[in-house]
């Protein structure tokens, strides 16, 4: 029994919740789909978590509306409201095996015992946790406990899967092969899900679209792609990657960087603030005819496997510029270089202004 | 923590020995008093000296047929039982509050509920005693069960804290989380893990209860059977109550064994994910 | 990989649940604890009436006599003498013996904590019969010296002083023992590594790493030593002598005996104070001479 075919699995409007004079989540909104999967991004302290806490029932919001499958969820406690957490440690209970890990959810809603076993059944296979059915918690590696907290979670059949944080206890290769599986299985299985985290790169394999957080606000909602590409503010660009930032003047052609001389056939009329990726400069040992400019000294150069990352300064500014490894000499220490870019990929912005 | 190649650092061989040595004599001189208690029960005399004239088992015949001691004992049995009972869950259920939730009065709450512990007994007696008609009781059972619960309270809802302090308190959110209510979640998974804690606690407040002499003085008939000791050893002063000790030190061990056993099963499986 | 113990973020959502809890714990200590407590502060006030229940009043005369009158001066003057004797000898007895336990004892560790533990579970009573055996003019101490020829006549033990100072060492030694115990497991050998790293001797290392560090266990330990032998009932009237009367039993005495409420109570008061006051002035001074145990 849920809502209407065509309503959203969740939706969260203009909700706001404080603790004590902090105000940890500051009226944000957001739609989620059925099937989708939405990534709440921020570092800590934004906010994320407590959204999430907002979202499963365990505090109730100062002001605004939570809608879970069409309904308002306000009133219900968090053991009714058909929501699934994964918790970040998991929090399995140490004192029963796996199995009624597993059972937890399906014994309190008092279903048959056929039914009870054969849907543990299920979810063991899927998770591939085969064989460790009598273990305890205490027996099990990472990887296999945060198998068993998605198998339990997955278990009651939920109308809104929540995962705070669930792989940041893995060590890395554990971390993205995990990510992986688990983003295979929830699409598979079309379950709606929200995902906190603080790490860029997991938002960006796991989900269908982030929601990038900030002091307890929702700064932009959007594919990774619109959120690498147009990000909205100067915060969300820095936070999704290496982004570089010099002032340029009016000139006589368009803009001219300051310190480093390079002119851009781009219009301004003052002062601004020009916003580039690390990997849309472009570095050569002689100046391209087109754009003169100062040389500036690499003063650091990183291999970084895929990457070389080179830091480069000018007398008052200083640019991070990722090349590909294998399509040039490396550039040394001390060498002088020539910065080179591409106009399309400057973002500007007005000195006194946000994105 | 103990680390035993650092700890050769701490003191050489020879201070290391001589520390030994001192070991056993304080050793010694803790366990002596109970081994001697328990000889003289044995004893054939009528006096409390060792060694005994004659071995015999006399005083065992004589203390079971002592109707005093008798007496003593199914009181202090009865007290002690329902005293730990309801220390058992009043401290537990306090215990829990205190550790759960954070409200403005809690250090204080948690204070009070630790008092008991260094409050000397004889100050407790005398208030319980000038208070009972007020509740319509006189000296007996029910006063002294209500005193040893405030005496016992403290110690398990120490016991108590001290598990849940390796609790994690997410699984109640999990559990939750999962579709089960606040008492089913009490039920299948906080009770079956601070167990321990409280079966522990109960235990000490029931040797605390059976033991007293400071409340019982004051608010019962003067039945129980450390007071009924008391007045043997004072006025009779002959080995049955020897007797009474060595069956004493006989069920507290069974109940340490019990106990360490309970704990350390329950333990295995308390180990946090 | 376990995950970090924490309390509830954030207020709980139903106030009403944590009183609940409190419930029957409120039940038992208001009318067992609290209010019995306010009765013997309001009955201390109150006229004592010769041989009859006292009446209402506010006087402190029950005070003055108690303060003034020599007799009841001698009770305070023996209790904390024998208080002061006997937490000092358990401090002394009982640290060397603790750090053996924590420090030093692989396989004996469980051994030595059960001997420790043992004499908490056995009724004092037992215990008391034992000292008895040992310290009577007939008993073991004194067959042995006689024996061995290094007295001419028994020394008195029991029914004096010394038996019943000796009897109460025995009593409370687990308890300082205890909290020393778990302060100087507490401290991290790597610590005394470090110490022993940097050019610290042994000894050295002892004194400045070690006795700072097990302060918080002494203090405990010292605490809980005091409050039992001054407010201890048993070992006074099993194994001490009327010539040197203890607090507890004056107490009594006075309480049951001479039917003179006002004067018990107001002796129990003392005796309450002396406790809270001393608890709260160690903790003080442990704090402000010893700032680093805020965070132990």
């Amino acid at each position: 029994m849920g809502g209407d075919e065509g309503a959203l699995a969740l939706e969260i409007r203009g909700v706001s919740k404080s603790f004590g004079t902090i105000a940890a989540v500051r009226n944000c909104t957001l739609k989620v789909q059925r099937g989708e999967i939405v990534a709440l991004l921020g570092p800590s302290g934004c906010g994320k978590s407590t959204l999430l806490g907002l979202i499963a029932g365990f505090h109730r919001q100062d002001s605004g509306t939570i809608f879970i499958d069409g309904r308002v969820a306000d009133a219900l406690p968090p053991n009714l409201r058909e929501t699934s957490k994964v918790f970040q440690h998991y929090a399995l209970f140490p004192h029963l095996r796996v199995f009624d890990n597993i059972a937890y959810g399906l014994r309190s809603r008092k279903l048959p015992v056929q039914e009870i076993e054969s849907r543990v059944a299920e979810l063991v296979s899927m998770l591939k946790l085969d064989g460790l059915e009598r273990r305890f918690p205490a027996e099990l590696s990472g990887g296999q406990m945060q198998r068993v907290a998605v198998a339990r979670a997955l278990a009651v059949r939920p109308k809104l899967l929540l995962l705070d944080e669930a792989f940041s206890a893995l060590d890395k290769n554990l971390r993205e092969s995990m990510q992986l599986e688990l983003t295979l299985l929830l699409r598979r299985l079309h379950i709606t899900t929200v995902h906190v985290t603080h790490d860029q790169r997991e938002a960006f394999t796991v989900a269908d679209r982030i929601a990038v957080m900030q002091s307890g606000s929702i700064l932009q909602v959007g594919t990774p792609q619109d959120l690498y590409r147009v990000p909205r503010t100067s915060f969300i660009m820095e936070f999704l990657g290496t982004a570089n930032r010099i002032a340029a003047r009016p000139g006589a052609d368009g803009l001219v960087v300051t310190d480093i001389g390079v002119s851009l056939p781009l219009k301004a009329t003052s002062t601004v603030r020009i916003y580039l990726r690390a990997e849309d400069t472009g570095l050569s040992r002689s100046p391209t005819a087109a754009h003169p400019a100062k040389p500036g000294r690499v003063e650091l150069a990183t291999f970084l496997g895929s990457t070389q990352r080179y830091v480069v300064s000018w007398s008052g500014a200083q640019i991070v510029s990722e090349q590909p490894s294998g399509t040039h000499e490396p550039f040394r220490v001390g060498e002088a270089v020539y910065l080179d870019l591409d106009p399309a990929r400057c973002t500007l912005v007005d000195d006194d202004s946000t994105l | 923590m103990n680390d035993p190649d650092t700890s050769t650092q701490l003191a050489g061989p020879g201070a290391r020995a001589a520390l030994a040595v001192y070991v056993v004599v304080v050793f010694v001189f803790l366990v002596a008093p109970l081994g001697v208690a328990v000889i003289l029960s044995f004893s054939g005399g009528t006096r409390l000296v060792l060694p005994p004239p004659e071995w015999s088992l006399r005083w065992f015949g004589d203390a079971y047929q002592n109707e005093k001691f008798r007496e003593g004992l199914l009181n202090s049995t009865l007290i002690a039982l329902a005293a730990a009972g309801i220390s058992a869950v009043a401290g537990t259920a306090g215990a829990i509050a205190i550790n759960h939730y954070r409200f403005r009065l809690r250090p204080m709450i948690q204070a009070i509920l630790l008092m008991p512990l260094s409050l000397p007994g004889v100050a407790l007696g005398l208030g319980i005693l000038f208070v009972l008609p007020d509740y319509g009781l006189a000296p007996g059972n029910a006063a002294t069960i209500l005193g040893h619960a405030v005496l016992g309270i403290p110690y398990v809802a120490t016991m108590v804290l001290a598990t849940l302090a390796n609790y994690d308190l997410s699984l109640e959110q999990a559990s939750m989380n999962l579709g089960a209510g606040r008492f089913e979640t009490f039920r299948r998974v906080t009770l079956p893990l601070i167990l321990p804690g409280t079966i522990g606690g109960a235990v000490c407040a029931f040797l605390v209860s059976f033991d007293n002499v400071s409340l019982s003085l004051f608010i019962s008939k003067g039945d129980t059977l450390p007071l009924r000791l008391m007045q043997h050893i004072q006025f009779v002063a002959d080995p049955s109550v020897a007797a009474i000790a060595t069956a004493l030190i006989a069920m507290s061990l069974v109940f340490a064994v019990a106990l360490g056993l309970i704990l350390k099963q329950r333990g295995n499986i308390r180990l946090a994910a | 990989m376990s995950p970090r113990a924490a309390r509830a973020d954030g207020p709980t959502e139903t106030g009403l649940t944590v009183w609940l809890a409190l419930l029957p714990a409120i039940a038992v200590f208001l009318p067992g604890f609290l209010w019995p407590l306010a009765v013997v502060l309001r009955n201390s006030f109150w006229r004592d009436v010769a041989g009859k229940l006292p009446e209402p009043d506010f006087t402190v005369a029950s005070y003055v006599t108690v303060i003034s009158d020599p007799f009841y001066l001698s009770v305070f003057l023996n209790t904390a003498t024998v208080g002061a004797a006997v937490t000092l000898a358990c401090l002394v007895i009982g640290y060397p013996f603790a750090v053996f336990l924590a420090f030093f004892a692989q396989r004996t560790r469980s051994i030595l904590i059960w001997a420790v533990y043992l004499p908490l579970f056995i009724s004092v009573i037992v215990r008391v019969l034992g000292w008895i055996v040992i310290t009577a003019d007939s008993g073991l101490i004194n067959a042995a010296l006689l024996r061995l020829g290094l007295i001419d006549a028994p020394l008195r033990m029991l029914f004096e002083v010394s038996g019943m100072a000796i009897g109460m060492v025995h009593r409370y030694l687990p308890l300082m023992i205890l909290p020393l115990v778990g302060a100087l497991m507490k401290i991290d050998t790597s610590w005394i590594a470090a110490g022993r790293n940097l050019g610290s001797g042994s000894l050295r290392a002892f004194r400045t790493i070690v006795i700072p560090l097990s302060l918080p266990g002494a203090v405990a330990g010292c605490q809980l030593v005091f409050a039992g032998a001054i407010s201890d009932y048993v070992l006074p009237m099993l194994m001490g002598t009327t010539r040197f009367r203890m607090l507890a039993p004056a107490i009594y005495d006075e309480a049951i005996t001479n039917f003179s409420w006002p004067r018990a109570a107001a002796m129990s008061i003392l005796l309450i104070a002396a406790v809270a006051g001393l608890v709260l002035a160690s903790n003080a001074i442990m704090r402000r001479l010893a700032p680093w145990t805020r965070t132990l």
